[in-house]
């Protein structure tokens, strides 16, 4: 076209073109905070020119196309850090809470003060205030363990409301991703024009869905896209959402796993990355080690406390009762499990020493094998047929410090043991008698014998009998006694021979004086490390109380007694103080006080790392969105830079459209 | 590189929110003093912290026991501090009737003395602690462990139970003694062997007069070889019977002959006959072998001869039994009575406080011995007290100097932090005024 109304026709192009322009950058303002929105630009080109007396004459310009600014690189990098950073967050601020009980809850502050408290009872035995501030502080120690048990099992019904809610958000982001793959797919065949907005608005969601869960993405060839977990498994295929769900964990009712909501089929252990990973790591890498730490600690104190009390005795002379109780040894059974008829099983702590903080699955192998496996780290810890009575199988894992009962199980039937899972929480002081503490020890040695009462001591020779201690196992070529019908009784040691240097002497040990009722006897080498006398314990505890007769010089007739120690003795409590500075924990390698702080060190470092690596993240996340901001987003600047040059290209084809209208009048004012 | 808009105001604003964060951080440090306060933010310095306060506290419970410790050990040496006094006043008493010119009302004084004196001794050795326990009652610390009866005797219902008490990493040490170990267990005579007299020496028969009767007396003897002797007396169970003869005019003869008894049985055999024997000189000593003609292996002093009626002394050797310290009181009250007006009264009452002056040395020996031990666990004590101390203020140093803050360091950051705050907020204002659109 050419000639006057070409002009304005031309014009008309660019006055049409500078106002889509303009609608363009309006938009871009209008969508400066939109977020997800990406800036958009108009593609300008000038139109098929017409060819006329051998001239082309240009035909103005057209709108080829309108185009978000976009980079699907930078984008994708966006959505990786946006995963990593919402888990890290997660996990920081996750650990952030179980470091606060535990380190506010102050362990080591407690085993120390009431270790300080039996120091008290070492010192002044019989003194009942002293042993009334034992019980208390040992009540403080056991309320302390209880409450943060607690706390931190109440931190974990706080993961499962939590990831109950994540699951329910990522379920409505990818249905909405499933919409809109729906609608843009629709759009398909519109030109070669792009449904940018719906293109923003469902990368958005993917961003969103991101900081939920770590997902990837493929695009298919009807420009919808397909969501995977990170390992493969499907969220959004096309235009059909597959919807999740939290359900009981196929062993602990009480703990959420996450599962296909069609199928029931688990993923839990696919799920990297976003809130729900970080949630799921915490739970399985942090909070139920702290627990079982915590469990472990309790376990430990109260196991090697009750040891010690039953070795000893209290202020009635007799053996002393357990101060503390843990929560029990935790079975669940697997939901499918189906065994002949009904299953019972039921655990118990058998050496406290030996405990760890993990948990184990214990799997029947069939032909009466069971074998346990570490939960954590997937390594057989013992394979065992245990033994059988009366129909109940006992296998004892003596070095993982646990054994189970179990009855009615087949082969296939497995179990989640959780040892110490309940330990700290399920603690107690049930010792409530301040008399029931067990300060003495069983036996005082004296020399000379009981008569009518008193001590009377008419001994000659120089022999000794030591004040004696507690042994596990009675010394080879040691004097056995056993079968007391009460423990303990007063006992005589009497020399029946004398004799000096290198000389044998004999002596026999009888429960009453005067030789009645001998219940052992045995021969001492004068001179030399002298005699070991084992004394049984009634089982449990078992083990033995051992004393030495020793000594170069003996008289027949000689007499040592041995007699229950009385309100004065301290010998046991003294045994209870050194539990505090003895390593009796994770298998005689720390302390309590050890491993306290181990347990807080654990979670500090844990909670150290997260906070650094969430910080990280959050800084290459930042980097991302900067990125990807200098590409996407919209600069007013700009928007207002290109209102002007929009503006005056609008102005200066309006002046053509005026220019040629003139031309037009003065055309029409000659004729 | 291109910005856009919303990232201009993110990126100041997260740049803000990070620099008050570490505001935060640092005035909790300023206002604590205390630099970890967020354990995560460094896990091995608080597992220092952890451990040397654990450690702090176990110091402060061996520092707890220590204090227990002394009190009982100082309680203790107060009170055999006073025993030992009695006893010297004991010994001084013993010495001073000792003596042939002392009145029958002087005796009975003393006697009246010595029944008092017994009395204390009982209520030193009941002496209880700030608990009520009884310090020498072994284990049964709530029975009064020694019983004063009747007849003077002492009965001793406790036993050797000692206390001890952990004062630092693996040092146990004892705080309390048994009170068989210093009341009752003590060696008699000279340790190895007592003198018992027969009570015929010194009572002359129906128709003999007060001169008659003799003024032997003899021991408590010296041992010459003690293996021998532990062999003969406490082993074999043997002992000695000394007797010494006025023959009148064929002059004083001695002999020993030796037996075998059941030891704590009264009754022996002196049926191994004669080990030595010859004529006797008042005050010579006596040389004893254990058979005849062999190397002697103890030896007694004699003092005093045979009178003419009785002309024979009769003395018991054997093996030294363990007599308590209320026996050997006891021994001295019925050597105050003894034979009060009868001939041989003022022999008996010499060998009588003999055997008693050498038993109470015994009896120092056995508390000088215990108060000694007292003194240097009292020392070891306050020693390692000292030590626990320092020990507990340098872990307490290296524990301020993990976990305190250094203030200037911290002051000097938090005014940087100060100062980066508000220039980002300045800056935040002035980039925020910038726009295209004011210009249009």
């Amino acid at each position: 076209m050419s000639g006057i109304s070409g002009i304005v026709n031309t014009a008309l192009t660019g006055l049409q073109a500078a106002q889509d322009a303009l609608q363009i950058t309006g938009n871009n303002i209008a969508n400066v905070n939109t977020p997800g929105y990406s800036q958009e630009n108009v593609v300008q080109s000038n139109a098929i020119p017409t060819f006329i007396g051998g001239q082309y004459y240009g035909n103005g310009t057209q709108i080829a196309s309108v185009q978000r600014s976009y980079s699907s690189f930078l984008q994708g990098q966006v959505w990786t850090a946006t995963a990593s950073a919402s888990g890290q967050a997660t996990l920081s601020s996750s650990l952030q809470q179980v470091l606060g009980v535990l380190s506010s809850g102050s362990v080591s502050t407690q085993v120390s003060q009431f270790f300080s408290g039996v120091a008290q009872v070492a010192a002044s035995p019989s003194d009942l205030p002293a042993r009334q501030s034992m019980l208390s502080n040992a009540q403080n120690l056991s309320a302390t363990f209880q409450s943060l048990g607690q706390q931190l099992a109440s931190i974990g019904t706080g993961i499962n409301q939590q990831i109950g809610q994540s699951v329910t958000q990522i379920n409505s982001l990818t249905q909405q991703i499933a919409q809109i793959n729906g609608q843009i797919a629709s759009t398909q065949g519109n030109g070669n024009s792009v449904p940018n907005d719906l293109l923003d608005q469902r990368d958005q969601l993917v961003t969103q869905l991101n900081s939920q869960v770590g997902v990837q993405m493929l695009k298919q060839s009807n420009g919808q896209t397909n969501i995977y977990l990170s390992n493969g498994q499907v969220l959004v295929a096309g235009t059909q959402a597959f919807a999740l769900q939290t359900q009981p964990s196929a062993y602990d009712q009480q703990t959420s796993d996450v599962a296909y909501a069609s199928n029931g089929a688990d993923i839990t252990n696919n799920i990297t990355g976003g809130t729900l990973g970080g949630l799921l790591q915490f739970r399985s890498q942090s909070l139920n080690p702290a627990e079982n730490g915590l469990g472990q600690l309790a376990d430990g104190i109260a196991g090697a406390l009750n040891a010690q009390q039953s070795q000893g005795l209290n202020l009635n002379g007799t053996s002393g009762t357990a101060i503390f109780s843990t929560g029990a040894v935790q079975i669940f059974g697997n939901q499918a499990n189906v065994g002949s008829g009904s299953i019972a099983i039921s655990g118990r702590i058998t050496n406290a020493g030996a405990l760890t903080a993990s948990d184990y699955m214990l799997t029947n192998t069939g032909g009466g094998n069971w074998t346990l496996t570490d939960r954590g780290s997937g390594q057989v810890v013992s394979t065992t047929s245990g033994t059988i009575s009366g129909g109940v199988t006992t296998l004892n894992f003596g070095s993982s410090g646990f054994s189970v009962s179990v009855s009615g199980a087949v082969s296939g039937n497995s179990f989640l043991v959780e040892p110490t899972r309940l330990g700290a929480s399920g603690m107690q002081t049930i010792l409530t008698n301040p008399s029931g503490i067990a300060a003495a020890s069983p036996y005082v040695s004296s020399t000379g014998a009981m008569t009518s009462g008193g001590l009377v001591n008419t001994n000659l020779g120089n022999m000794t009998l030591s004040a004696g201690g507690y042994v596990a196992s009675g010394s080879s070529g040691g004097v056995v006694v056993s079968g007391l019908s009460s423990f303990p009784t007063a006992l005589q040691v009497t020399i029946t021979n004398g004799g000096s240097g290198g000389a044998a002497v004999g002596y026999q040990i009888s429960s009453g004086s005067g030789g009645t009722g001998i219940l052992a006897s045995g021969t001492a080498v004068l001179g030399g490390s002298g005699s070991t006398i084992d004394i049984a314990y009634p089982s449990p505890p078992g083990g033995y109380w051992q004393v030495n007769l020793s000594g170069s010089l003996a008289a027949s007739g000689d007499a040592f007694t041995l007699s229950p120690g009385g309100a004065g003795s301290n010998g046991n409590a003294q045994a209870m103080t050194a539990l505090a500075t003895s390593h009796v924990m994770a298998n005689n390698t720390t302390t309590f006080n050890g491993s306290a702080a181990q347990l807080i060190t654990q979670v500090a470092s844990q909670a150290g790392q997260a906070q650094n690596s969430a910080q990280a993240q959050a800084t290459v996340l930042q980097q991302a969105q900067a990125s990807q901001q200098s590409v996407s987003g919209v600069n007013l600047d700009q928007e207002a830079a290109n209102l002007i040059l929009y503006q005056q290209a609008y102005q200066a084809a309006a002046k053509a459209i005026s220019v040629g209208n003139t031309l037009f009048t003065s055309l029409i004012q000659a004729l | 590189m291109r910005v856009s808009t919303t990232e201009i105001f993110q990126s100041s604003l997260t740049g803000m929110l990070n620099q008050q964060s570490t505001l935060n951080n640092l005035s909790q440090q300023l206002s604590t003093g205390n630099a970890l306060i967020n354990p995560a933010s460094n896990p091995v310095a608080n597992a220092q912290v952890l451990n040397l306060s654990s450690k702090i506290a176990n110091l402060g419970s061996y520092q707890q026991s220590n204090q227990f410790a002394q009190q009982d050990l100082q309680l203790s040496s107060s009170t055999l501090q006073s025993v030992g006094t009695l006893i010297n006043q004991v010994q001084q008493l013993a010495v001073q009737m000792n003596n042939a010119t002392v009145s029958s009302s002087d005796l009975q004084n003393a006697e009246t003395t010595m029944q008092g004196n017994l009395q204390q001794l009982v209520q030193l050795a009941n002496t209880q602690d700030a608990n009520g326990s009884y310090i020498y009652g072994g284990s049964q610390s709530g029975v009064t462990p020694f019983q004063l009866q009747g007849n003077n005797q002492v009965q001793y219902l406790g036993d050797s139970g000692q206390k001890n008490l952990e004062i630092g990493p693996g040092l146990t040490t004892a705080v309390s003694q048994a009170g068989d170990s210093v009341f009752m267990n003590i060696p008699a005579g000279n340790g190895s062997f007592t003198v018992t007299a027969a009570n015929t020496n010194y009572q002359a028969s129906a128709s003999g007069v007060a001169s008659g009767v003799g003024t032997t007396t003899l021991g408590p003897g010296t041992v010459i070889n003690s293996a021998v002797a532990n062999d003969q007396f406490v082993a074999n169970g043997a002992q000695y019977q000394v007797t010494i003869s006025n023959n009148g005019t064929s002059g004083m003869t001695y002999s020993v002959t030796s037996g075998t008894g059941t030891a704590g049985s009264a009754g022996w055999s002196a049926s191994s006959g004669t080990v030595t024997s010859g004529s006797y000189t008042p005050g010579q000593d006596i040389a004893i072998p254990s058979t005849a003609g062999g190397t002697p292996f103890i030896s007694v002093p004699t003092n005093g001869q045979p009178g003419t009626d009785p002309s024979t002394a009769t003395f018991t050797l054997a093996a030294a039994q363990p007599q308590s310290l209320f026996q050997t009181f006891n021994d001295l009250v019925s050597a105050l009575q003894a034979g009060d007006g009868s001939p041989g009264a003022n022999t008996q009452r010499a060998q009588g406080i003999s055997n008693v002056l050498a038993n109470l040395s015994q009896a120092q020996t056995t508390l000088l011995s215990t108060q000694s031990q007292i003194g240097s666990q009292l020392q070891q004590a306050q020693s390692v007290q000292t030590l626990n101390t320092s020990l507990t203020q340098q872990f307490q140093t290296t524990q301020g100097t993990i976990a305190d803050i250094s203030y200037p360091q911290v002051i000097t950051q938090f005014q940087q932090s100060t100062t980066a705050l508000q220039a980002a907020q300045k800056a935040f204002a002035q980039v925020q005024g910038l726009s295209l659109f004011n210009y249009i």
